[in-house]
């Protein structure tokens, strides 16, 4: 045995004991527990990746026991640990331990210190479920307990109106991801009868005619579910306004972790999704667009985190950009360099926001360069590694996502991937420039306080700094062949084989150099304009005010949902269920006896005395319509 | 010649005798005892009269043992409904002696009345003679009148005793004339001899028993509170005192299901005129109870709704009928009777002498002080189980109810009350945000408040229930598979 | 036989249509005792003369002798008004009505009598009804009947705290 079940125990046991004795035994005890156990977490993942590693392919399986057994479902609490949820593993402990350490210095002010790391431990056990489960239960539980941990995290700081409001947000966009997540697994059961992925997998080509109805109708569904949990289009809306969260959660769950979890999702059926090349379509639309349209948004925005939010939602385009092209090993390889290096990015605003005292805004900050030379330096280099700059962990994998969408024939994606990436590199050096270039607009009173992170914050940094670095190694791409492609060779023979076709090798180095300089160009164009004064900027503005409007507003998508979908829904519940059937029937049928009753001044002076000759007349209603329907209805 | 009945009919109803004798040792110990004394003594026997008619039937389960002339047996199947009663009986005297010195409530009868009551619902579900079916819910409900006007200073629970009584007299006289229709027509009140009847003649070919059993369905339905007989439910499980609400939402309704399975689901004729009619009250009665919950400003008010609704989707699995739909059914009943009991046994804790009941009441709870935490905590686990967290025993319920349905080929009316499950998320979450993500009102009281022994006595109830919950949610099989064998056993 | 039943079936109705109508509860209650003396002549037409018997002393001589204490204890008077129709009223009469005519609608639509009980009029005649009732009551169904004292301990406990005093 292999006592995979222990990897969730360890947060589980830290959430309990932090939970229950953390207020008593003060911080020193809870910033001891909280990543330790996550730590622990981490070690015996490694252990079990290496053994899996070992094993040449083979899944390690671990039923933990017999969760429920009804007529012809058997669910039980069964782990697995193959290669993507080895990957995963690593990912959520690692990251997820580096930022629980983080988080010990960025949180050590707050009140509710042994409440925070109970939620974020509770959450790295919800999250290490959903990626170890065998079966769709396993999956939903942890589904559901990240959503949780998502909703009472980004509610933190609840008394600030915006964060409930944002939590709120979050959990009706989810709702409705996880109705298509229900739907899909309904359909599932019943198309399959089992909910166990290895099955599903294996009968999925028998079962299902590829192209069908049913085959197209369960993905439809399941990736609506990765929609609402991934953030793309059309149920992002919530991820920006999540950044209300304490930092490192943003970058632990809104940036690393439970945002992947759709594409994890997608990744893990990927012999489903095959079967329906229309919703692989769709899905490669609307990760393109999401990726164009997050991008172009993030141009314009000026609080820090949500440059880095829409820079998420951007990212996250790119990866279902390559799921929907078949490349589910590109996309997975993305969702790991995504994780260190924009983790790293958060964590870094993190302690720019740490040091100026809760100020997010770029407007106001400026030159830190020399006051946070540590957080200065890492910063860049994830900026570095998101640009897409060789030899940087971003560069490999956005460009083999660029180049498997052009070779899958798909020039239009391609172009809008690239034109993301020309705007990834824009933003993101903007962002660097505002922040830490040029003459301070920092207000004088914080411009005092300034200082650089304790090391408990820096060291995490370090830690992702140097896995941006080196990170992409792990897949060159097959022209440059210094180093094998590791990603290829660790993912053969896991996903559903989609035809590709071969692009040549000119193709991909020319287009390899076209991103080389997609990425390099951006970044002398924003030093000029935000490296120095930014007259230039403003003059820019004042010219082109729509297309500015458009991107500063987010292309007013909130103001469009809540007028075409959120008032319309009010509405039609005010009139339709309230005013209309319950006011206009059901109101008027129980009181029209008693307002009757009052007009002719009989008896029923006494409301409540009415009430209960109302109740009793309901129930002989009730009784004569039964009688009639069973006994009288002509059939 | 006759025959009589001997020592060993007495076999089935040993757990019934033994509170029987508790009940009435209860009501003498009240004569003599002292007031303040009395009360702790009344309910420690009471509870642990009920712990040895748990072990009673504990012994008793597997023997199948029948009794006076086939009049009760004791079959897994009423033997579990049974340890759902009284476990909902332990849980509602642990919070309710709390609650009765807090409100001045001192009837000494009170314990007396809910172990009677508790042997009314263990008569309605071991019987197999539609006579004692009635005795025993007779039973039942004249106590649960007696209860839920035992707070006599108060208007409000006069007047929903009051409610309770007309309105339960009204719907006993259905009852009674459904069964006697029956008995016209059967020449029997024996259920396994009224079954076979139908079995032989079909329900609808004569008038008579498919008059009978209609009104039998209108007189239970009244007791589990389904649309449109669940009029009286909201004013009386708000009026009554909370711990009776508890007590009734949990054991009162498991108890008016375990009869209507008793009574439908053990092999009467189907008929497809019966899917459609219940599949109509179903999906009324999932809406009503969630659309209104919605609405309500208080939260004993919104519960009473929410309750409703969980009659609903029990009633999903008495349509869809299957064996997994039974089991689903029991196990349902102890989950809600369960966390049904939890919730509003936070409602019935008073916090630095005051009631809560409103939303407002309960806004910023968590923080007030270490006993609000632990009770904030505790609701926060009864709500999610209510709304169907995964790891709750609410999740574990409704998934194998739906299951059924879905297995049963009831799509539609799964995707109705997944629909409906989802909205009631609204109303169980808000009161989570409530407590944890809002500050007190300016009219909470500051300050702390020593915690007496009573209070610490119910929390440590409600700690058990939650952890009981928490346990079901995460290790369901075992009691799922106890479900699905007691099954086997109810089919005549 | 056929027209006394009759007769007195028509009489009960009546008399319990009395009992809601009459403004004057003396009037109420006497039309009570109207209504269980006809039941008890139906139960002696079905030759159950034990629960004639019982019906009248129990509900007529006892419960009613209550009933009328209670009016005159209270003092209540008669309100002088006629019974008045208003909207509820009609709904619920409508209601009543229709419920009737699905009772009768029903059993005119082909109503079949069910198998006999071995309690023939024959055998109750020959043995005596005090006698079956009895060996029914201590044989078959004597969980029943005992049970029925725990429905009437519960229904006296409930008294007692209804008429409690002091509400300490």
């Amino acid at each position: 045995m292999h006592q995979i079940w222990l990897i969730p125990a360890f947060p589980l046991i830290g959430c309990i004991l932090n939970g229950l004795f953390g207020k008593f035994f003060g911080k020193r005890f809870v910033s001891f527990v909280g990543p330790l156990a996550v730590g622990f977490a981490f070690l015996h993942s490694l252990v079990l990746f290496f053994t899996m590693l070992n094993t040449k392919g083979h899944a390690l399986h671990e039923t933990l026991y017999t969760w429920m057994e009804t007529g012809s479902l058997h669910l039980s609490m069964g782990f697995q640990v193959d290669q993507l949820s080895g990957l995963f593993l690593l990912i959520i402990t690692g990251v997820g331990f580096l930022i629980h350490v983080y988080s010990i210095g960025y949180m050590h002010e707050e009140e509710g210190y042994y409440r925070y790391f109970s939620y974020l431990n509770l959450f790295v056990f919800f999250m290490l479920l959903l990626v170890l489960g065998d079966n769709f239960m396993v999956l939903f539980v942890g589904w559901e307990g990240v959503g949780l941990c998502s909703y009472l995290l980004i509610g933190y700081y609840f008394e600030k109106k915006s964060a409930a409001d944002a939590c709120k947000k979050a959990f009706i966009v989810n709702r409705i991801g996880d109705f298509g997540f229900l739907s899909a697994a309904m359909l599932i059961f019943i198309t399959f009868g089992t909910l166990s992925f290895d099955r599903v997998n294996e009968a999925a080509p028998d079962l299902l005619v590829p192209g069908g109805i049913l085959a197209t109708l369960i993905t439809l569904f399941l990736f609506l579910g990765a929609t609402g949990k991934s953030a793309q289009i059309p149920l992002y809306v919530w991820l920006p306004d999540a950044m209300e969260g304490p930092t490192p959660v943003s970058a632990l769950i809104h940036a690393a972790t439970m945002v992947t979890s759709g594409l994890y999702m997608l990744a893990r059926l990927s012999h489903l999704f095959v079967l329906a090349p229309a919703t692989m379509n769709l899905i490669a639309i609307i990760g393109a667009l999401t990726a164009l349209m997050a991008a172009t948004i993030a141009i314009t925005q000026t609080d820090i985190k949500r440059v880095l939010a829409y820079s998420t939602v951007s990212q996250l385009g790119y990866m279902f950009l390559a799921m929907g092209v078949g490349a589910f090993g590109v996309g997975i390889f993305h969702v790991m360099t995504h994780a260190f290096f924009k983790a790293l990015l958060f964590l870094c605003s993190g302690a720019v926001i740490h040091s100026l005292h809760h100020e997010q805004d770029m407007q106001k900050m400026g030159g830190l360069k020399n006051k946070l030379p540590v957080t200065y330096l890492t910063m860049l280099i994830g900026t570095i590694a998101i640009a897409g700059i060789p030899p940087f962990a971003g560069f490999f994998s956005k460009d083999e996502i660029l180049w498997k969408t052009w070779s899958a024939s798909h020039p239009i994606l391609w172009l809008m991937g690239f034109l993301t990436a020309i705007l990834t590199s824009f933003y993101m050096f903007r962002l660097i420039f505002l922040t830490f270039h040029g003459e301070s607009r920092v207000d004088p009173h914080t411009a005092k306080h300034i200082h650089e992170s304790p090391v408990s914050m820096l060291a995490p940094l370090a830690v992702l700094a140097v896995l941006s670095i080196f990170g992409g190694f792990f897949g060159v791409p097959h022209v440059l062949h210094f180093l094998p492609n590791g990603i290829e060779l660790y993912f053969e023979g896991f996903y559903a084989e989609v035809p590709v076709g071969h692009g040549s090798v000119i193709a991909e180095i020319v287009l390899m150099v076209m991103s080389v300089a997609a990425a390099l160009i951006p970044v002398w164009i924003a030093w000029k304009l935000y490296a120095g004064n930014l007259d230039q900027v403003n003059k820019w503005k004042a010219q082109f005010k729509i297309p500015y409007a458009l991107s500063w507003n987010k292309y007013y998508i909130d103001e469009i949902y809540d007028a075409a979908i959120i008032q319309p829904m009010k509405k039609c519940s005010t009139i339709v269920l309230w005013k209309w059937i319950d006011v206009g029937i059901i109101d008027r049928i129980v009181h029209l006896s008693g307002d009757l009753a009052r007009v002719s001044g009989g008896m029923l002076r006494g409301l409540q005395n009415g009430i209960l000759q109302q109740y009793a007349l309901i129930f002989a209603m009730g009784t004569v319509g039964i009688l009639w329907y069973l006994f009288f209805l002509p059939y | 010649m006759i025959t009589f009945a001997t020592v060993s009919d007495l076999m089935p109803i040993i757990p019934e005798l033994i509170l029987t004798f508790v009940a009435i040792l209860v009501l003498i110990v009240d004569l003599v005892g002292t007031q303040t004394k009395y009360r702790i003594t009344a309910a420690v026997l009471s509870i642990f009269g009920l712990c040895i008619a748990i072990v009673a039937e504990i012994q008793l389960f597997g023997e199948n043992y029948t009794g006076f002339f086939n009049t009760v047996v004791a079959d897994e199947y009423s033997i579990l409904f049974e340890i759902i009663y009284m476990i909902t009986g332990i849980i509602t005297i642990m919070i309710s002696w709390h609650y009765i010195a807090e409100n001045k409530m001192n009837f000494r009868e009170y314990y007396a009345l809910i172990l009677f009551a508790i042997i009314g619902m263990m008569f309605m579900t071991s019987s197999t003679d539609l006579l004692l079916i009635f005795i025993g819910l007779e039973i039942m409900s004249i106590s649960s009148y007696i209860l839920v006007g035992m707070m006599r200073q108060s208007v409000k629970s006069n007047e929903a005793a009051l409610k309770y009584l007309m309105l339960g007299a009204f719907s006993t006289g259905f009852l009674l004339y459904g069964i006697s229709l029956l008995y016209g027509a059967t020449a029997s009140t024996k259920l396994p001899e009224i079954v076979s009847h139908l079995q032989e003649h079909g329900v609808f070919n004569n008038p008579l028993t498919g008059f009978g059993l209609a009104l039998l369905v209108i007189g239970v339905g009244f007791k589990v509170a389904i649309v449109p007989f669940h009029m009286w439910t909201p004013d009386v499980y708000s009026g009554a005192p909370t711990p009776v609400t508890a007590f009734m939402s949990a054991a009162a309704k498991a108890a008016g299901f375990a009869m209507l399975i008793r009574i439908f689901l053990t092999g009467i004729p189907y008929a497809e005129r019966w899917d459609n009619l219940m599949w109509l009250i179903t999906v009324l009665t999932m809406t009503v109870g969630n659309v209104m919950a919605l609405k309500q400003i208080s939260i004993k008010r919104m519960l009473a709704y929410s309750s409703i609704a969980h009659a609903g989707y029990v009633m999903v699995a008495v349509v869809a009928g299957s064996e997994a739909a039974i089991s689903g059914i029991i196990f349902y009943s102890l989950a809600y009777a369960l966390m049904g009991v939890g919730a509003f046994g936070v409602l019935s804790i008073q916090s630095k002498g005051r009631t809560l009941e409103t939303y407002d009441d309960f806004t910023g709870y968590a923080s007030q002080g270490p006993k609000e935490q632990v009770m904030a905590f505790l609701m926060s686990i009864f709500m999610l189980s209510l709304l169907g967290l995964p790891l709750t025993a609410g999740f574990v319920g409704k998934f194998q109810i739906f299951y059924a349905a879905l297995d049963a080929g009831w799509v539609w009316l799964t995707v109705i009350a997944a629909m409906n499950s989802v909205i009631s998320l609204f109303y169980y979450l808000r009161v989570i945000v409530c407590m944890y993500m809002k500050d007190p009102l300016d009219s909470a009281v500051d300050g702390n408040e020593q915690p007496t022994f009573s209070s610490v006595f119910a929390i440590s109830g409600l700690l058990g229930t939650a952890i009981a919950v928490l346990y079901l949610g995460v290790f369901p099989n075992r009691f799922v598979e106890l479900a699905q064998l007691s099954v086997k056993t109810i089919s005549f | 036989m056929l027209f006394t039943f009759y007769l007195f079936a028509v009489i009960a109705v009546a008399s319990s249509l009395g009992v809601l109508i009459c403004r004057n509860p003396i009037y109420s209650a006497m039309s009570l005792v109207c209504t269980f003396f006809c039941l008890g002549v139906i139960y002696i037409l079905l030759n159950e003369e034990f629960v004639a018997v019982i019906q009248i002393l129990v509900y007529a001589g006892a419960i009613l002798v209550l009933f009328l204490f209670v009016i005159m204890l209270l003092n209540i008077t008669p309100d002088g008004e006629l019974f008045r129709l208003n909207i509820p009223k009609v709904i619920g009469i409508g209601i009543t009505i229709g419920f009737l005519a699905q009772i009768i609608g029903l059993f005119l639509s082909g109503l079949q009598y069910g198998p006999k009980d071995i309690y023939t009029v024959e055998k109750l005649t020959e043995e005596g009804s005090i006698a079956v009732i009895g060996r029914l009551l201590y044989g078959e169904y004597v969980l029943p009947f005992e049970v029925v004292s725990l429905l009437l301990l519960v229904a006296v406990i409930g008294a007692v705290i209804i008429g409690k005093r002091r509400l300490d």
